[in-house]
């Protein structure tokens, strides 16, 4: 049964044009966040002169180490990456440029350039939204299945945990985390996925209550098939469906949510270049600096909606009703 | 497929859509635009609002500027001279032994509510500064050396001071008074109700308090000086400091500080200097980078100076500051008498920081790029506190030289309550910050190593002959003897480099032409004596 | 049924209490205390080492040099008077300062779920009539893109471009009322109330129709392909009357059970849009309480917003478990 249950899904999702342009842009994003230093860096793919060949992008080389060899005292053949400019460098004559031919997409109050720093931040936004992700959906299986499929004592000590977790002021978990664990994009992570597993545990725990009285878990149990056989093989597979589409949008919240600890001063640190960094730093310039706010603005508008149109293109795919539940 | 009769929810939201902008259009007309507001209404800006406006406890800058309008001490300083000149007190006399201040008040000057002052509200105030019920540390410790404060007659009183102290007159000229009868009724200071309800001697009374909004003043009428010109002071509340400019810009405000970027890149256009001045002045401050000489890496006052000499602080003055400011040689205020201008600031010197650190055992003995002795690596972090923009863009520059250098920096953003609790304890490697001094400021706080477990000297500077001349100088009455010694002082602290010393930095302000005679004196403006220009 | 009620009651108590006193450990124990603050908020101060006995004078004037559980059990007995304490910052009882606060952050959350209820659920019910159509389409990507935009950014260019006069003066740069307005009259107070509140309200409400609208789409679809509505229609009835009367009446009830789970987002106010549009209300008091270490603030925030949240989970999963008798409440143990 999964098997074309899987397949008809995908079948159904390439119908959809929203949610395959979602698609693409979040492939173009993942391209773009592993090729990161490959796309924008200071060194050059290949250098040749005097005879010798460097590749100083992808090896040390201790006679190049901290020598720039864009200025025009390293003569010899250099092939750049497109944005030949690294993250953190600065350049104190160039503060706040708007957009030309040096700087594709200017720069910020220390002369950094906004394009290297855009394509380097999308690492970042990446990574928080994964992983954060990955950690809240991890725990938020584990604690609903548990609590939907045993059910009694352990439903209900579990379902006051989730009760607990939901009250909580997550503003305030995440400055104490930050104040205790030191500020890190780790921490920002963790903390993210520490208090977003409620969400998926009372998705996971309503499946479970649902399915568990199918026929085919009583067939299994009367032919004595062990409990975590019968979560593993026949539940859990099945009631991954709405866990999927929730973290999708999931993945949209958390990008959204790390912008706006940015916005407040409580996200990364620098020079780590977010997004959501880079538009607080410069929300001072919205008059004169447009460049600063708009362009990492759009991006991170683009990002969510590419997550949110594909994560409401599987919902409707994986509902073979495709009325779609909550 | 439409069929026909079918409800066509276009129709139904156009429909609706209607509706709501009729309802809006009718709220707005009830609310009938702004108002003008009147010609000799000041609009001033705070950026978070007071905790609480009885001077005796507050412990913010922004209650200090609204209680600056309608509180009075019994001197005051004169803008440009600096001195001390008489305010509540006509007149004053100071023991030989320096341990008695007596201080004559002036006769039938009345609390704005009619009330005469009298020596009663001196003592009163002294009583509630010191009870132990008062919450209000910071200001507690600046009394600790006066035993009493004794009434005389009903317009005299007395400081009695255990030991003397070179600014024991500046301390007792300057102590809040608030009136006797407004909050000594038994009820506790802390949570008095007129805590949000003060009353003063001063050009300017309490009107009303619209909590997160804003805080109005209106002028004294029963004031016995010569009343200022501004009927009105109305202190808006704005938490977004983005948000403030565009007001200013928009006229809903009329002056404000700005920072250097803003003051070249967004205070130029004719439109706006049609419709405001900008003045430009120093106050004692400056900025500096703290090293822990505590910690391992920082001990060695070579490394110490090395670091000094790694950051081209020229360059960001120019650059970063638009070069607005002044490079300073150490802890004193550039403008005053103890400032040794014979020491130049330190330059940016990459090759004798490298020699430096050399001396110091610092070399790339593994070849990984960084610097390191005994094994370990050259590495630190840097904390700086999540409000400062300065901090973030220095930090950033300074790791990427740093990184030339071949040394590791990582940086540690923390929010404000973090921070300090980190400073307090003393867990961290560097810090940066800015001292915003008073104009007779005594170096004693910041570095005699009495101060180094728990006082404000966090970076562990101890010197033996620094600690003696700071002790001399604090009983030392006679000018030119306590300058030489400070002086001296100076020196030995550019010696030891337990801070890189920046800049001190000008207040950048921006005013209205609306207003006046704004006259930029030696401690800044007076809005007191600004006048109405007309409308514009 | 009762038994499960009266039960979820009883449990409300403990989980109350594990909520409240995990928040006051976590307040305790992060770096940072109240009064340490206070010293340091004025740079320059002079300080000996005499200073420090002032300041544990201090900080038992406040109570912070008790242990935690002792408190923490000072402050629940207090709580449980109804007696919220008073607040570090300034000195004024708690109760006053939510109940400044309050008002503003209720009235500014009802419009906003008045609007955002009126407009989502008319287009929810259009979508779901005209299913895959053009109009379908359209609405939803434009709803998805409205929610992708965050609230920060659109809520400095809209005072950018609407508020500054640099390009269009439409609205005030922020605040809820003007300064000149004390004193007027009811109708033009709220007027230009009203005429402060259109950006924020706009920036509260543009991202949340998606949202609310699918939710009425989807439930509106799994209705209309029921068997009831087909007898409906073969009766002869209307279309109107069919979707209005019968689909939307059944579809209604998850979205009541919706308005449960909100309920105790009605007290919570956005930190991000009460600071940029200068809005004194429940999001701002909270930041700076947590930032200020003003521990009777948080606690007593927290415990309402709590009490709030746990009814509204319990009012939530008690319509759920009505409407759809294939959801078992709980296990038969």
């Amino acid at each position: 049964m999964k098997k074309g249950f899987w397949q008809g899904a995908w079948k159904r999702l390439k119908k959809n044009r929203f949610a395959m342009a979602g698609l693409a842009v979040v492939c173009v994003l993942l391209f773009i966040a592993a090729a990161a230093p490959l796309i924008a860096n200071s060194r050059p793919y290949i250098y040749i002169a005097e005879e010798r060949v460097y590749f100083p992008l992808f090896f040390d080389y201790p006679e190049l180490r901290e020598r720039d060899l864009r200025s025009a005292e390293f003569s010899g053949f250099k092939i750049f990456p497109p944005v030949p400019y690294s993250y953190s460098e600065y350049d104190l004559d160039s503060i706040v440029l708007p957009p030309g031919p040096k700087h594709y997409l200017g720069t910020d109050e220390q002369g950094r350039d906004l394009a290297a720093r855009m394509i380097h931040g999308t690492r970042i936004s990446i990574l928080v939204g994964f992983i954060a992700v990955l950690i809240y959906v991890s725990i938020g299986i584990v604690v609903g299945s548990l609590a939907g499929y045993y059910g009694g004592a352990v439903d209900l000590v579990v379902s006051r945990l989730i009760e607990i977790m939901m009250c909580f002021p997550t503003f305030f978990l995440i400055l104490t985390i930050l104040a205790l664990w030191g500020p890190s994009l780790a921490s920002v992570m963790v903390v993210i996925g520490i208090t977003s597993w409620p969400g998926i545990a009372r998705i996971v725990r309503g499946e479970f209550l649902r399915l568990k009285e199918g026929d085919y878990v009583m067939a299994s149990r009367a032919l004595g098939a062990r409990d975590s056989w019968i979560i593993f093989r026949h539940i859990l597979p099945n009631s991954l469906a709405p866990v999927l589409v929730s973290a999708t949008f999931g993945i949209a919240s958390t990008i959204l949510t790390e912008s706006s600890l940015s916005f407040l001063g409580f996200g990364v640190q620098p020079p780590t270049p977010s997004w959501g960094d880079i538009l607080n730093q410069f929300r001072d310039f919205i008059d004169f600096a447009w460049w600063l706010t708009l362009i990492p603005g759009f991006a991170i508008f683009i990002t969510i909606t590419a997550y949110n149109l594909l994560g409401e293109g599987l919902q409707d795919a994986l509902d073979p009703k495709s009325a779609g539940r909550k | 497929m439409q069929r026909p009769g079918e409800p066509d929810g276009v129709t139904d939201l156009s429909r609706f859509g209607f509706c709501v902008s009729l309802l809006t259009a009718f709220f707005c007309a009830c609310a009938g635009g702004v108002s003008s507001r009147g010609a000799d209404e000041l609009y001033a800006y705070l950026s978070a609002e007071p905790d609480t406006l009885n001077p005796v406890i507050s412990s913010d800058a922004y209650s200090a500027e609204i209680n600056s309008h309608i509180y009075e001490t019994l001197l005051d300083m004169d803008l440009d001279t600096l001195g001390r000149k008489p305010d509540l007190a006509e007149r004053w006399e100071i023991s030989p032994d320096h341990r008695r201040y007596r201080f004559f008040l002036k006769k039938g000057v009345l609390w704005s509510d009619g009330v005469e002052f009298t020596a009663d509200d001196v003592v009163y105030s002294f009583k509630v500064i010191k009870d132990p019920k008062t919450a209000n540390a910071h200001r507690k410790v600046n009394y600790l050396d006066i035993t009493e404060v004794r009434k005389i007659d009903r317009y005299t009183v007395d400081f009695i001071y255990s030991k003397e102290y070179y600014l024991g007159l500046e301390i007792c000229g300057g102590m809040t008074i608030i009136p006797r009868h407004l909050f000594n009724d038994g009820a506790d200071i802390n949570t008095h109700r007129n805590n949000r309800l003060p009353l003063g001697t001063g050009p300017y009374r309490f009107t009303e308090w619209v909590t997160g909004s804003r805080i109005v003043l209106e002028r004294n009428e029963r004031y016995r000086d010569r009343k200022p010109a501004i009927r009105k002071i109305v202190y808006r509340i704005v938490a977004e400091p983005s948000v403030a400019f565009l007001m200013l810009k928009k006229g809903e405000l009329d002056f404000m500080s700005v920072r250097p970027i803003q003051w070249v890149r967004q205070t130029g256009s004719g439109k706006f200097l049609r419709s405001f001045n900008k003045f430009q002045y120093f106050t004692p401050n400056y900025s500096y980078i703290a090293w822990n000489s505590r910690r391992p890496v920082f001990s060695d006052a070579r490394v110490r100076r090395a670091m000094s000499r790694l950051i081209n602080l020229e360059a960001i003055l120019e650059k970063l500051l638009f070069g607005l400011g002044k490079r300073v040689n150490g802890t004193f205020y550039f403008y005053s008498k103890y400032y040794n201008s014979d020491i130049s600031p330190i330059e940016y010197d990459p090759a004798g920081a490298m020699a430096l650190l050399k001396q110091a055992g610092w070399a790339d003995t593994d070849g990984d790029g960084f610097l390191d002795r005994n094994g370990r690596k050259f590495s630190f972090t840097f904390t700086i506190s999540s409000g400062s923009k300065f901090a973030e863009r220095l930090g950033t520059i300074m790791k990427e030289d740093f990184r030339k250098a071949g040394i590791d920096m990582e940086i540690n953003r923390y929010e404000w309550a973090v921070f300090v609790q980190k400073l307090n304890s003393r867990d961290f490697d560097a810090v940066t910050l800015s001292w915003s001094l008073g104009y007779n400021e005594d170096p004693y706080d910041l570095w005699h190593s009495s101060q180094m477990e728990a006082g404000f000297n966090f970076v562990g500077f101890r010197d033996a002959e620094a600690d003696s001349i700071m002790e001399r100088g604090r009983r030392e009455f006679d000018e030119a003897r306590r300058t030489a010694l400070f002086r001296r002082l100076d020196r030995i602290i550019y010696r030891e480099q337990p801070y890189t010393f920046m800049f001190c930095s000008p207040a950048l302000v921006v005013v209205s032409k609306r207003f006046g005679n704004v006259v930029v004196h030696r401690a800044g403006l007076d809005t007191d004596e600004w006048t109405i220009a007309g409308d514009r | 049924m009762k038994r499960y009620i009266l039960k979820r009651l009883f449990l409300l108590v403990p989980t109350l209490i594990g909520i409240t006193l995990i928040t006051y450990m976590i307040v305790r124990f992060t770096p940072g205390d109240y009064t340490s603050l206070r010293l340091d908020m004025q740079m320059g101060l002079k300080t000996t080492a005499a200073s420090k006995e002032i300041l544990d004078q201090e900080r038992r004037l406040y109570g912070l040099d008790k242990p935690w559980y002792v408190g923490y059990m000072d402050w629940l007995g207090k709580f449980c008077t109804l007696d919220f304490g008073t607040s570090r910052k300034d000195g004024r009882p708690v109760s006053e300062r939510i109940g400044d606060a309050l008002p503003i952050t209720l009235a500014l959350n009802l419009i906003t779920m008045l609007i955002v209820y009126v407009i989502s659920i008319p287009l929810g019910i259009a979508a779901s009539v005209k299913k895959d159509s053009l109009f379908d389409r359209v609405s939803s990507l434009a709803l998805f893109i409205l929610y992708s935009l965050p609230t920060f950014w659109i809520a400095l260019l809209l005072l950018m471009f609407l508020s500054s006069g640099e390009y269009l003066n439409l609205f005030p740069l922020g605040g809820i009322t003007s300064d000149t307005m004390t004193g007027a009259g009811f109708f033009p107070l709220a007027g230009d109330a009203a005429w402060h509140l259109v950006l924020p309200v706009i920036t509260l409400t543009y991202g949340s129709f998606a949202f609310l609208s699918r939710y009425t789409r989807a439930n509106m679809l799994e209705v209309i392909n029921q068997q009831y509505i087909t007898t409906a229609r073969s009766k002869g009835l209307s279309e109107p009357r069919v979707i209005m009367v019968h689909a939307f009446r059944n579809s209604l009830i998850p979205l009541i059970t919706l308005m449960a789970t909100l309920l105790p987002g009605l007290l919570g106010g956005s930190v991000i849009v009460e600071s940029i549009f200068s809005i004194p209300g429940m999001g701002m008091l909270a930041f700076e309480a947590i930032l200020a270490r003003d521990i009777p603030v948080i606690m007593a925030i927290e415990a309402i917003s709590a009490l709030l949240t746990l009814g509204g989970i319990l009012i939530a999963d008690l319509s759920y478990a009505l409407v759809d008798p294939r959801i078992r409440l709980e296990t038969k143990i």
